[in-house]
């Protein structure tokens, strides 16, 4: 083979290994962008994913607070769909065992009969960056009167 | 533009485009998912109201629910005419939707009475009171604003 031919198919071999090498290194590169990317959008996503829920679970405790065993009132072991107030008297002064490190607050507050209310837990951190706070109504039984009233529940969360 | 290059730019827009549907199709998808646990949330109150109203205790051991269904029935109840008994009813019932909720709601007894009014909210489950005149549907709404 001619010198001046070998030089020039080793030029063009040369100028095609470079231009394989810059098409990878751009793949890689772009690659990584897109890793980078979808990592970055895959982890907003959990967290939006994670503060979704705990708001839910947060929610439906103006469904499970009033159904607990432990204030719900009851008649020959049959619970009912109350809150009984003389259970709350003395869940208040063990409630802090109950929640232990939950950052919230829960109180009631009776809207009809009698104008009273009862701080069943609170716990306010040193810090925190929003408060949000979620009310329903709920019926209250009087067990020495026998009597129902309906009270506003109040749920409060330090975040 | 040679025809290869133009192939290569219409193959680029087809990808873009693609992933601007799908991220607001994401988009989109996330917020309504948001939207269904607002709802049950609103649901559940709308529950808890009901079975409030129905239970409490309006003229001695007599509850809400038996001063509707003398309502419903036009019967007597606690000493009040079937009208006087209706206009309390109702009275009390706006009481109780005024002190313990933040937003409107409606509060509907089937063929009966209704209070309050809105066009969109989430409703409770049907509670079913039964009398001697018949049986009588009553839920609750939570109005979105």
């Amino acid at each position: 083979m001619a010198k001046w031919l070998r030089g020039d198919l080793l030029k063009k071999g040369q100028l095609q290994t470079q231009e394989t090498m810059l098409v990878i290194f751009i793949f890689i590169v772009l690659l990584f962008v897109g890793l980078i990317i979808f990592f970055r959008f895959n982890n907003i996503s959990i967290q939006t994913e994670r503060e979704e829920y705990e708001n839910y679970k947060f929610d439906l405790l103006i469904s499970v607070f009033p159904s607990m065993a432990e204030v719900s009132c009851s008649e020959l072991g049959v619970e009912g769909e109350c809150i009984d107030v003389s259970k709350l008297e003395g869940f208040s002064s063990v409630s802090s065992d109950y929640f232990s490190n939950k950052k919230m607050t829960i109180s009631i507050n009776d809207v009809y009969l009698k104008d009273k209310s009862w701080n069943i837990f609170d716990n306010k951190p040193e810090k925190y960056d929003s408060f949000r706070n979620i009310s329903t109504p709920v019926a209250l039984y009087y067990p020495v009167e026998e009597k129902y009233s309906v009270g506003v529940l109040k749920l409060g969360w330090y975040k | 533009m040679r025809k290869g290059q133009g192939e290569v730019v219409g193959l680029v827009i087809i990808v873009i485009l693609i992933l601007v549907i799908g991220i607001f199709a994401m988009r989109f998808y996330v917020s309504s998912r948001s939207g269904n646990d607002r709802d049950k949330f609103y649901s559940m109150k709308a529950n808890n109201l009901v079975n409030a109203v129905r239970l409490v205790s309006v003229c001695g051991d007599f509850s809400m629910e038996d001063a509707i269904i003398a309502c419903c029935g036009g019967e007597e109840f606690c000493g009040r005419n079937s009208k006087e008994n209706c206009d309390f009813v109702v009275g009390e019932i706006e009481k109780i939707l005024d002190k313990s909720l933040e937003e409107d709601a409606v509060f509907e007894v089937k063929n009966c009475f209704v209070i309050g009014d809105c066009d969109f909210g989430i409703a409770s489950s049907t509670f079913m009171i039964n009398s001697f005149v018949g049986s009588h549907e009553m839920s609750a709404k939570i109005c979105k604003k």
